[in-house]
């Protein structure tokens, strides 16, 4: 396969690149809410708008950072279809369950704690991924653990809903169009995720990158951790 | 896909793990106290964020000695519920109902202003109201404005100004108690791509009103509603 790619390493840094560039394009919502205009739209909508909560769900994730960055931890080291399948799986009856019970049960959680709750989620994945629980002699079924980190991503999501403020006529069909749309981002997010990976996994520079690599996304999940505890202090 | 297993890198060791971990916390911290909260909250310990030029992001991080000033007032702005459309609407009655008094043969002027802003267009408005002369306002636009609600006295000028609300808002309706002789209203931005059509109507003892658009300032002439527009009507009936 590193044979038919002739130049591995420009391919692994164009991917990259690419990367980046997506992860550049959430920046202007740094905040990572729903935008205004997409707020005020929804506050005009009464009643089922299966395609417009769709999209907003496809949209939010997407451009969630906070979830591309956990994403990308979990199918670091993933390299079969099958093992992607079983996790990204895990992740999705996490976050699921929260979305909409959160939602219909109107559960107050705190975005702020939430939210950093999720930068966690992202410094303890990249911490597994460099092998660290292993090294502290900790035994981490890490399938749960994807399971039970998805559960708050889902409470993310469903504060996020609820500040759309939904009209309760369509509740439903718009909070189960919303879950599929962040589905769909997912797959989205996920093809490009481990199409980069695979190519760049071949390559020489991929056992040393693998390490700067991780510790990237740690850093990254510190900052979004102390980025939203100050916000939950400061409100 | 090929099951041709590539080899998983070997974990690194502890030293560089927790070195590296350590490393990271510590690039999150600098990025964090650097960039991230100035910009977003405007906390600047070390005072980067505004030598960026980051601060200027985020409103909390310009001090605003205006609004601190503003709020420091009492019985000047009265919050009311916005009433929709505000038909055949009693002034006077609010008014008393707030314990706002007016003086005697006073003679209630009703105006009503549509504005439409393009993406990140402003516009201020303000009323002449001499010192304690109520005014009942109620404005309400298709989109989230920012918003300042401010004022300032002929004596002392824009230095004096104090303001009474910043916020991205879609509506406000309100009475307001001139604390001062001067010129009292609002300024509003549009800051999203699309047109925002705002419309206020205002009932009380104004004397007059001032537009500033990037042209200037310009006297404005108060414009009560038609009657066939359905707006708002001084007085009882």
């Amino acid at each position: 396969m590193t044979q038919r790619l002739a130049q591995p390493r420009w391919v692994a840094a164009a991917g990259l690149g690419l990367v980046l560039l997506l992860l550049l394009q959430g920046v202007p919502a740094f905040a990572h809410d729903i935008s205004d205009s997409d707020r005020a739209a929804v506050a005009q909508i009464v009643g089922p708008a299966p395609f417009a909560f769709l999209y907003l769900g496809a949209k939010h994730m997407v451009t969630g950072y906070d979830h591309i960055l956990f994403l990308i931890g979990v199918v670091f080291f993933l390299y079969r279809l099958r093992d992607v399948i079983i996790y990204v799986s895990m992740f999705t009856i996490g976050h699921s369950a929260t979305l909409l019970l959160g939602v219909l049960l109107d559960t107050g959680a705190n975005s702020y704690i939430v939210d950093a709750i999720i930068g966690f989620s992202v410094v303890y994945k990249a911490f597994e991924n460099l092998g660290g629980f292993r090294k502290l002699g900790l035994a981490i079924n890490t399938k749960l653990a994807v399971l039970g980190f998805g559960l708050f991503h889902g409470l993310g999501l469903a504060t996020k809903v609820r500040d759309l403020g939904l009209s309760e006529d369509g509740l439903l069909v718009n909070l189960i169009s919303f879950n599929i749309g962040v589905e769909v981002g997912q797959v989205v997010v996920l093809a490009v995720v481990v199409f980069l990976l695979n190519l760049w996994r071949p390559s020489r520079t991929f056992a040393p990158g693998a390490f700067y690599a991780n510790l990237a996304l740690m850093a990254g999940g510190f900052l979004l951790i102390g980025y939203q505890l100050t916000g939950y202090f400061a409100s | 896909m090929t099951e041709t297993a590539p080899t998983t890198p070997a974990p690194p060791s502890r030293k560089k793990l927790l070195i590296g971990s350590a490393v990271a916390l510590a690039l999150a911290a600098v990025g964090l106290v650097v960039f991230v909260l100035p910009a977003e909250y405007g906390i600047d310990p070390t005072g980067a964020g505004k030598a960026l030029g980051l601060t200027q992001l985020s409103e909390g991080g310009r001090e605003n000695i205006y609004l601190k000033r503003g709020q420091a007032r009492t019985n000047v702005l009265f919050p009311l519920e916005a009433s929709g459309e505000p038909k055949r609407l009693v002034v006077n009655e609010i008014f008393a109902e707030k314990g706002v008094t007016l003086p005697a043969n006073a003679e209630l002027k009703s105006d009503r202003f549509e504005v439409e802003l393009l993406p990140y267009e402003g516009i201020e408005l303000k009323y002449v109201l001499d010192e304690d002369a109520p005014m009942w306002f109620s404005w309400h636009a298709d989109g989230p404005v920012n918003v300042d609600m401010h004022s300032h006295p002929f004596a002392g000028g824009t230095e004096a100004t104090e303001s009474f609300v910043i916020d991205d808002l879609p509506a406000q309706t309100a009475i307001y108690v001139a604390p001062f002789n001067g010129i009292h209203g609002w300024y509003w931005q549009n800051r999203t791509m699309e047109p925002v059509k705002l419309t206020l109507d205002a009932v009380g003892l104004m004397t007059g009103s001032k537009i500033f658009d990037p042209a200037g300032e310009h006297d404005r002439p108060l414009a009560p509603p038609r009657a066939d527009e359905g707006g708002t009507n001084a007085g009882g009936d």
